[in-house]
């Protein structure tokens, strides 16, 4: 087979708007990641060891399981409880809640690095403990795991073909229809590997900014 | 606080607390009247930080009673039956208590006046602008007016303890507890922050439980010195009776190894 370059110009702006979905997808996923994870991670420090441990064993039980189980999970079984959701909408939460298990333990070595003398000078300050999470905990906890968080931005990014399977119209979907269409899947699958490190290497640079720019605090 | 106050403002009473094996208060009795500058010395490990943890509420007690202005901290009373502080509670008896730590614990994340102005706008509700006057005043008190704008990291040790030191006072706490304060500075910064604590001594009606190495000047500003070792009172006095003719046998000992320390 040999590279024809009027199909592959042909094809690359519907490749372009499929990787607008695949970007979309990972910054709606990444935000839900971003939250649920913090809320994990705060969640697991309360007093009460029972809500503490079953938020524990939940998120392990999340990080266990492949990513693709929980896709077919919440779009396949989901309407049999009564929430049926679009493929774009099933696909980016079931990738914020899988990456909220890995952005959970990126939190917790942030909330971990933070000295125990900050907890006790909120508690003689009378801070109660949402003052102490807001303005003494988190604003320490979160900017030197911030480069770890966008090393999941990219792996989520990396992930985000799995939608494919539950048919949402992003860059790998899209390429493999071009494909079915002409029987060419030279060119498309070429260029959405190309598109995806394009978009990989940018980011990397941007998190080694972010890199250098905490570790010189 | 009239005079025939019937009770003390902080009162334990069998109080004992473990970590692990390690018994660290032996049902321990203290009565401190309000207004009191109290020192309280003694070995490490001999339970004297612990009773200030105590009484800031960061260490639960094991059991026995302490009591601030008359009140349980551990227990309240509802429909007459006594039962275990819930976080109101425990929010309204810290209210009382101010603490200064060895360590500082400034919030390293927020410039001088944020810390000091930080509890009192959120925790308090004090508006902003009276919230930063009072801190200026209090920066002002500790010496450090011209540092308002400059972050934790700037400061020396003694600056940063004068700095945590406003930070407690501006919540207006009736009890200040200064947990070794000066044990994490560079001997030439000592003096600054004792300085303060003198001044607080002389100056204001607030009671003060101070837990010092520093024997001299527990001996200078102190009303009152318990020396206590293994979780126990051995011995409370005036600190002229501590320092010149303590009546036990363990006091001695302690003052003369302390004594013979700074001599070599």
């Amino acid at each position: 087979m040999i590279w024809d370059w009027r199909y592959a110009l042909e094809i690359l702006p519907d490749l372009i708007r499929a990787l607008g979905v695949t970007v979309q997808a990972t910054l709606l996923g990444m935000l839900i990641a971003l939250v649920l994870g913090l809320v994990w991670a705060m969640l697991r420090r309360l007093p009460n060891r029972w809500i503490a441990g079953t938020i524990h064993w939940s998120v392990e039980f999340v990080r266990s399981t492949p990513l693709l189980v929980q896709i077919y999970f919440i779009f396949f079984i989901l309407p049999d409880r009564g929430l049926t959701l679009s493929p774009f909408v099933a696909g980016v939460l079931a990738l914020g809640l899988h990456y909220s298990t890995y952005t959970a333990e990126v939190y917790r070595a942030g909330i971990e690095g933070v000295p125990k003398g900050q907890w006790e000078a909120a508690m003689a300050l009378n801070m109660g403990p949402w003052l102490t999470w807001r303005r003494v905990i988190l604003p320490q906890a979160i900017p030197p795991v911030i480069p770890a968080l966008g090393n999941y931005l990219i792996a989520m990014f990396k992930d985000t073909p799995m939608l494919a399977a539950i048919a949402v119209m992003e860059l790998l979907q899209t390429a493999k229809l071009m494909g079915s269409e002409t029987f060419r899947y030279l060119e498309p699958l070429t260029l959405v590997g190309l598109l995806f490190l394009a978009v990989s290497l940018v980011a990397s640079r941007g998190v080694r900014k972010l890199e250098t720019h905490f570790a010189g605090r | 606080m009239p005079a025939d106050n019937p009770h003390p403002i902080i009162r334990l009473r069998g109080v004992s607390k473990r970590f692990g094996d390690t018994q660290v208060l032996r049902s321990l009795d203290l009565d401190v009247p309000a207004g009191q500058k109290l020192a309280l010395i003694g070995p490490s490990g001999s339970g004297k930080s612990t009773v200030l943890r105590i009484l800031m509420t960061l260490e639960r007690i094991d059991g026995g009673e302490v009591e601030i202005d008359g009140e349980s901290v551990w227990h309240m009373d509802r429909g007459g039956r006594r039962v275990p502080a819930d976080r109101t509670h425990l929010h309204h008896m810290r209210e009382q208590v101010g603490m200064v730590f060895q360590h500082f614990n400034l919030f390293p994340h927020m410039n001088v006046l944020r810390n000091v102005t930080e509890a009192p706008i959120h925790a308090l509700g004090t508006p902003r602008a009276e919230a930063e006057r009072q801190a200026r005043e209090l920066l002002d008190l500790v010496g450090l007016a011209d540092k308002t704008r400059a972050w934790p990291s700037q400061l020396s040790g003694g600056q940063k303890q004068r700095v945590a030191i406003a930070r407690a006072l501006a919540m207006k706490p009736r009890i200040m507890l200064f947990d070794e304060v000066t044990s994490a500075l560079d001997p030439e910064l000592v003096g600054e922050v004792l300085n303060v604590l003198r001044r607080l001594a002389r100056e204001t009606d607030m009671t003060l439980l101070i837990v010092t190495h520093e024997m001299g000047f527990a001996r200078e500003i102190a009303e009152r010195v318990v020396f206590m070792e293994q979780g126990t009172v051995v011995e409370d006095a005036s600190p002229e009776v501590i320092f010149s003719q303590p009546r036990e046998a363990r006091t001695r000992e302690f003052l003369g190894a302390t004594n013979s320390k700074l001599q070599v």
